[in-house]
């Protein structure tokens, strides 16, 4: 029960890691609170983890909009003002995104809204509440492109990027309030986010030939690296960022 | 129990972050066999009979990672004991405050023997046993100075930007048997070397505050933080990641 008497928030939970995170969890006796913007993916996820005895919540949120983050801070602050752990998931990796030169400014906005507004959003409400306790943890998913780039998705790499420095911004500045922040950096996961690369043979041969273990990773083995970082055995874990990529070969 | 029934080295654990590493894999219902240099072999032996007490199993070699032969040795005594590898903690190593003008090549050539050397020897030796039993796992204890320079610390700091590299390139070479190779790079933590450390500065008391001011999260860490991680990448839990490198610093590298 590495997780006892804690209560997580968790964004992007109706799939891929965001769910196998939530699930994780409440095996660790965790109580969740989870959000997506597709609540009836989300509203089963949540069905699943109570039917098997856990504890969990779901609101639909879309995590770029202000008001609806507001709104499920003022819906939640007085019922959950123990939230331990902040774990920033939703993001997305958009077909469309481009080279620079070639990417729509619409395009750009919206992916980093997503990706990095989005997670500023949660941060800015919900510090307040992750600081009462002594103990809390914000975790962030950047991705390999935070350290690497990418070569097509320009928006996606900054956004991923910029958690990096963000995150340890804010361990820097709240790690007196005994606040931790750290970065998942995930490799590739077989998750719907890169279903496209999945159904081309040839890209997937690839990706699985530039990995050392060569395979894909699991949303479980994002799920692992989640728990320890999210548990109390992470107390001197801060301003860090970790990767889970199978050993991507550069 | 996240590690029953695995066979683990762990060197350098008759005190500090080693020996809390020993007894966290024991706890988690790992062999663990353990090593010392022969002046510290009683508080290693200690440490087994401790270990051995709370109901764990756990062997002692007096061995200097340094030394090619030593390391057979253990090697040889952990099968002798139990037939396999899984784990290899690389944790023994020692620390020098000095510039490189005030380094004799003596004083260089030591803490690269036993710091960068000694983990070269001991991976060396385990990989093909590793290899026999269908992978591994090997942890080493690199530093916050694999990624920033300490004034007065030069022959230290390189030779953990050593370790750091040489964790890098042995999980490129070994990830296809199944052999994963990561890296903990632990800030100041609360071990006999760290108040030995503070015991020669002028002023022990206020190099502490100092040393506890340099981590965000305002205190110096403990060994069983540093423990955790490595029990983490021992596990299978850590399964999809190889080349890797944690930082268990309190937020130390995030200041300026
Ligand atoms: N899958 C990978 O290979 C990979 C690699 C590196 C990083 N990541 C990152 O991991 C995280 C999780 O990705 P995944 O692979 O599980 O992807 P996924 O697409 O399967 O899941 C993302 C979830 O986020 C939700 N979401 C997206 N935009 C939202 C919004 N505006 N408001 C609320 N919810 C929103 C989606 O509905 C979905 O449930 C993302 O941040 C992603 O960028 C994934």
């Amino acid at each position: 029960m590495r997780l006892k008497n804690k209560t997580a928030l968790i964004t992007g939970a109706a799939q891929g890691q965001g769910e196998a995170v939530a699930k994780r969890f409440s095996k660790e006796n965790c109580n969740l609170i989870l959000v997506d913007k597709n609540i009836k993916k989300l509203q089963e996820v949540n069905d699943s983890i109570n039917q098997n005895g856990g504890s969990s919540v779901c609101y639909q949120v879309d995590v770029t909009n202000h008001n609806n983050v507001k709104n499920l801070f003022d819906k939640i602050k007085s019922g959950f003002d123990n939230i331990n752990i902040l774990y920033n998931n939703a993001g997305v990796y958009d077909l469309n995104d481009a080279p620079t030169g070639e990417l729509e400014i619409k395009k750009f906005d919206k992916i980093v809204e997503i990706n990095l507004k989005g997670v500023f959003l949660f941060c800015h409400y919900f510090i307040p509440i992750l600081i009462q306790n002594k103990n809390s943890v914000i975790l962030n998913v950047g991705s390999v492109a935070s350290y690497a780039g990418d070569m097509n998705a320009h928006a996606y790499a900054a956004s991923k990027g910029s958690m990096l420095a963000f995150t340890r911004s804010i361990a820097n500045y709240y790690g007196k309030y005994g606040l931790r922040a750290n970065v998942i950096c995930p490799g590739f996961i077989d998750t719907p986010m890169v279903e496209t690369f999945m159904n081309d043979m040839n890209i997937k041969n690839q990706i699985i030939n530039s990995t050392m273990l060569g395979r894909f990773g699991t949303p479980d083995d994002v799920a692992s690296l989640a728990l320890f970082l999210a548990s109390d055995e992470a107390s001197f874990i801060t301003g860090s960022n970790y990767v889970v990529d199978g050993g991507l070969i550069k | 129990m996240r590690l029953e029934n695995k066979v683990s080295i762990v060197t350098g654990a008759s005190k500090g972050i080693g020996k809390t590493i020993a007894e966290m894999f024991a706890i988690h219902g790992s062999k663990v066999s353990i090593c010392s240099r022969s002046s510290s072999e009683k508080e290693g032996t200690k440490v087994v009979e401790e270990i051995v007490e709370k109901g764990g199993e756990a062997i002692y070699t007096t061995a200097d990672v340094s030394n090619y032969d030593d390391v057979e040795k253990l090697v040889k005594n952990t099968l002798d004991q139990w037939g396999c590898i899984d784990i290899l903690v690389n944790n023994a190593g020692i620390g020098m405050l000095k510039s490189i003008e005030n380094t004799s090549t003596n004083e260089w050539k030591n803490i690269m023997e036993n710091n960068v050397e000694s983990i070269f020897n001991c991976t060396k030796i385990v990989i093909p046993h590793m290899r026999k039993n269908g992978g591994g796992s090997i942890i080493n204890l690199a530093s916050v100075a694999s990624y920033v320079g300490f004034a007065d610390d030069a022959a230290y700091c390189a030779s953990k930007g050593g370790v750091l590299m040489l964790t890098r390139q042995t999980a490129l070479d070994y990830s296809k048997e199944n052999i994963r190779v990561n890296a903990i790079c632990p800030g100041f933590i609360e071990t006999p070397e760290l108040i030995h450390y503070l015991s020669q500065t002028e002023n022990p008391a206020l190099e502490r505050e100092k040393v506890i001011a340099y981590h965000p999260i305002g205190r110096i860490g403990s060994t069983e933080e540093v423990a955790n991680v490595a029990l983490f990448f021992a596990s299978d839990e850590s399964s999809f990641v190889t080349g890797a490198d944690l930082a268990v610093d309190g937020g130390l590298l995030t200041k300026p």
